[in-house]
C-alpha cells in the first residue's frame, strides 16, 4: 500500500514538473518586410478645398526611409474617419499591419484647423494611439509632418524626425555667385537663405533647442565663428582670436561653443563661453586637433587629430582634458559625430582609398562601413539616431545624400539649387 | 499530495526547478529509481534554438537518451521532437514579426503562449516586458498575426507537456 502511494506521488510529481519547466523558444530575428500601414484620406470637413492632401504627405514621409510601406487609396475598400467606422477584417484582407484614420475641422482658433485621427493595430484589433492635433491651416506640410512623427513614435518606439531640419552651405553656381546658408525641411521643402555671401560659408551647427545657428564666415578676410538667430536673421560675430577661428559645435546646455583655434600656433580644441565670452583651451598637441563634437551628456568631446601620424578620433574629458583614442582601424578616420545615446560614433573613414561614411560602437571598437560611395564626408546623425545625412559626389556634383543606421535604405536628397555640403540635422523641433 | 494546478504557476527557473524536488523527495522519504532521476535531468534542458540550422545541428550533438521501457506518458519526450515543433512555432513568429526601430540594444520581452490543440492562440501574457512599449507591443502584434499555429498536429501527451502553455523570448541581439 505504501510502495502505490509512492508511485502516486512520483507520478504526480513528474507531470507536475514538466508544467514548471516551462518550454523557451528565442525569437532572435523578424521579418524584413517594411511594415504595412493604409492611411485613408483625411476626411476634410472645412468649407475650402484641401491644397495639399495630407495622407499624400504622410505617405511620402513615411516611405522615405524604407521602414513602411503605406497603401495608397486605391487599394482601400473603405474609407472610414471615426473609430466605429473601421471594420478590422477589410484591413487583414488587405493585410495591413497599422491603419491611420482622421477627419480635419474648423478650430475655434482664426486660421487654424484641428484634426482628430486614429491609429489602430489592426492584427491585435485595436486602437494604440487617438489625439488631436490643432495647426495652422497655411503650413498644412507642418501639421502632416507632426502626424508622420506620432505615427512614427507609436510604432517605431523612437521619435519621428519628419518635423526636423536640415541645414546646409551650398555653393556658388551659375545662377547665384554667393556662398549661401541654407535651411529647408528634410523632405527639402521651406528652404529659405539664413545667410549669403561671396566668401565661404562654413560647418553650420544647430543650438540644442534648434533657434540659433553657429556656423564660419570668411566675409572678414579671415575666418570668424558667427552665431545667428533663425527667426529674426540677427547675428554677430564671437570674439576673434589669431589665426583660424573654426569648427563650432553648441554644448548640449547651449551655454558653450567648443571651437578649433590656432592662437598658439598649431589647431588645438578650446571652448567658448557665450555668458562670458571667453576662451578656454581643452586639448594642447602639437599635432592639429580639429572637428570637435559634443557627447550628449556634455562630459566629454569627439576630435580629429594627426598626433598619431594620421587622422584619427581621439576622445577628450572635459573636465580632465584626458585624451583617449577611439579609432585604430585603418589611417584615415576624421569628423566624428555622435549618435544621441552616445554610446556610438558615425566618422569618415578611408578604406582601399575610399572614403566612407562608418559607424563604431565606442566600446568594441569595431568599425562598420555604411556607405558604398566614395569621397563620402561631412555625416550628420538624425536626432532619434537613425538616419545619416552626409556630403557626397555625384557625377562631379556635390550632393547630400542619406542612409539608415542600419545600412538597408539609402536615398538623395534633391538639391534645390546649386552645389550643397556640409550637413547638419537640427534637433527635434518643437 | 494535493494536485498542483498545473497552469497558473509562473515559470520557475530551470536551476530553482532543479533543487526543489530533491528537497521534497527526502522529506516524503521517496526514493526516485535512477532512470527517472536522469529522467529528469534530460527534461530540465532548455531548448535555445539561435538559428534553424544550428537547431539542427545542436540535436544530432544531443547525446542519445537511453530508451526507457516504461510508460512513454509518464517520461520526456526526446528532444529532437521538441526541437522540432519549437523551431517550426520559432518560424512562423519569426516571419510575422517586424521589428521596430528603437536602436537602443538589449531588449528583451518575454511572452507565455497558451495554445490549443489545433494550434489556436487562446491567450498571450507578457512575463517579463522591454520596457519599451511599441517593442512588446511589436512581439503581441507578432502574435497576434500568426494566430494559430500550423504543422503543430503532435501526439497530445507531448501537447500537453511542452506545447499547452510555452514562453516565447524575443531577443533580437542574440
Amino acid at each position: 500500500m505504501n510502495a502505490l502511494k509512492g508511485l502516486i506521488l512520483i507520478l504526480l510529481f513528474v507531470s507536475s514538473q514538466s508544467s514548471l519547466s516551462q518550454l523557451r523558444i528565442e525569437i532572435t530575428g523578424g521579418a524584413e518586410d517594411p511594415i504595412n500601414i493604409a492611411v485613408v484620406p483625411i476626411d476634410w470637413k472645412l468649407e475650402f478645398p484641401q491644397e495639399e492632401y495630407l495622407h499624400e504627405i504622410i505617405k511620402k514621409d513615411l516611405e522615405s526611409f524604407g521602414e513602411f510601406k503605406v497603401l495608397p487609396p486605391e487599394g482601400m475598400l473603405s474609407f472610414p474617419s471615426t473609430e466605429e467606422e473601421v471594420f478590422y477584417r477589410d484591413w487583414r484582407l488587405l493585410n495591413v499591419d497599422y491603419l491611420v484614420v482622421g477627419n480635419a475641422n474648423k478650430s475655434e482658433i482664426e486660421g487654424e484647423l484641428k484634426i482628430s485621427y486614429f491609429i489602430f493595430d489592426i492584427a491585435r484589433e485595436r486602437v494604440i494611439h487617438k489625439a488631436i492635433l490643432s495647426g495652422s491651416i497655411k503650413s498644412i506640410r507642418r501639421v502632416a509632418h507632426n502626424m508622420s512623427d506620432k505615427i512614427y513614435k507609436k510604432v517605431q518606439g523612437i521619435p519621428g524626425i519628419f518635423s526636423t531640419r536640415l541645414a546646409y552651405i551650398d555653393k556658388p553656381s551659375l545662377d547665384d555667385k554667393n556662398y549661401n546658408l541654407r535651411i529647408s525641411d528634410i523632405d527639402g521643402f521651406n528652404g529659405i537663405s539664413l545667410f549669403s555671401s561671396p566668401q565661404p560659408i562654413m560647418s553650420p551647427n544647430w543650438s540644442p533647442l534648434g533657434d540659433r545657428m553657429a556656423y564660419v564666415s570668411f566675409e572678414e578676410g579671415t575666418s570668424r565663428i558667427f552665431i545667428q538667430t533663425i527667426s529674426t536673421g540677427t547675428r554677430s560675430g564671437i570674439k576673434l582670436e589669431k589665426g583660424i577661428n573654426s569648427s563650432p559645435n553648441w554644448s548640449p546646455k547651449g551655454d558653450k561653443l567648443a571651437a578649433v583655434l590656432s592662437k598658439e600656433g598649431n589647431p588645438d580644441i578650446f571652448l567658448y563661453d557665450l555668458k562670458r565670452e571667453s576662451w578656454s583651451q581643452i586639448t594642447e598637441h602639437f599635432g592639429i586637433d580639429t572637428e570637435p563634437d559634443w557627447s550628449p551628456n556634455g562630459k566629454s568631446l569627439l576630435f580629429t587629430s594627426n598626433r598619431s601620424g594620421s587622422p584619427q578620433i581621439y576622445q577628450v574629458n572635459v573636465r580632465s582634458k584626458r585624451v583617449k583614442r577611439l579609432t585604430f582601424e585603418g589611417t584615415y578616420n576624421a569628423r566624428a559625430r555622435y549618435s544621441p545615446d552616445g554610446k556610438s560614433i558615425v566618422f569618415v573613414h578611408r578604406r582601399d582609398g575610399v572614403f566612407h561614411i562608418a559607424t563604431q560602437k565606442i566600446k568594441s571598437g569595431k568599425v562598420r562601413i555604411l556607405t558604398d560611395t566614395s569621397l563620402d564626408e561631412s555625416p550628420t546623425i538624425s536626432p532619434n539616431g537613425n538616419v545619416v545625412i552626409y556630403a557626397t559626389k555625384r557625377k562631379d556634383e556635390d550632393i547630400l545624400a542619406g542612409i539608415t543606421i542600419d545600412g538597408k535604405t539609402k536615398f538623395i536628397l534633391p538639391s534645390l539649387r546649386g552645389e550643397v555640403r556640409e550637413p547638419a540635422w537640427s534637433p527635434i523641433l518643437d | 499530495m494535493k494536485s498542483l494546478s498545473l497552469y497558473k504557476i509562473d515559470p520557475i527557473p530551470a536551476y530553482i526547478v532543479y533543487e526543489k524536488p530533491k528537497k521534497i523527495i527526502k522529506n516524503k522519504r521517496i526514493s526516485i529509481p535512477e532512470e527517472i532521476k536522469a529522467e529528469l535531468q534530460e527534461k530540465q534542458e532548455k531548448i535555445l534554438i539561435s538559428e534553424p540550422s544550428i537547431a539542427l545541428e545542436e540535436i544530432t550533438s544531443i547525446s542519445p537518451i537511453p530508451e526507457k521501457n516504461f510508460n512513454r506518458d509518464v517520461v520526456n519526450f526526446s528532444q529532437s521532437e521538441i526541437s522540432r515543433y519549437s523551431s517550426i512555432i520559432k518560424q512562423q513568429v519569426m516571419s510575422q514579426w517586424k521589428k521596430p526601430s528603437v536602436t537602443n540594444s538589449d531588449l528583451i520581452t518575454e511572452i507565455r503562449i497558451t495554445l490549443v490543440p489545433t494550434g489556436e492562440i487562446i491567450n498571450t501574457k507578457i512575463i517579463k516586458g522591454s520596457g519599451i512599449k511599441s517593442f512588446d507591443d511589436s512581439a503581441l502584434t507578432a502574435i497576434a498575426r500568426v494566430g494559430s499555429f500550423e504543422d503543430l498536429q503532435m501526439p497530445s501527451n507531448l501537447f500537453e507537456k511542452h506545447f499547452r502553455q510555452f514562453i516565447l523570448v524575443f531577443n533580437p541581439n542574440k
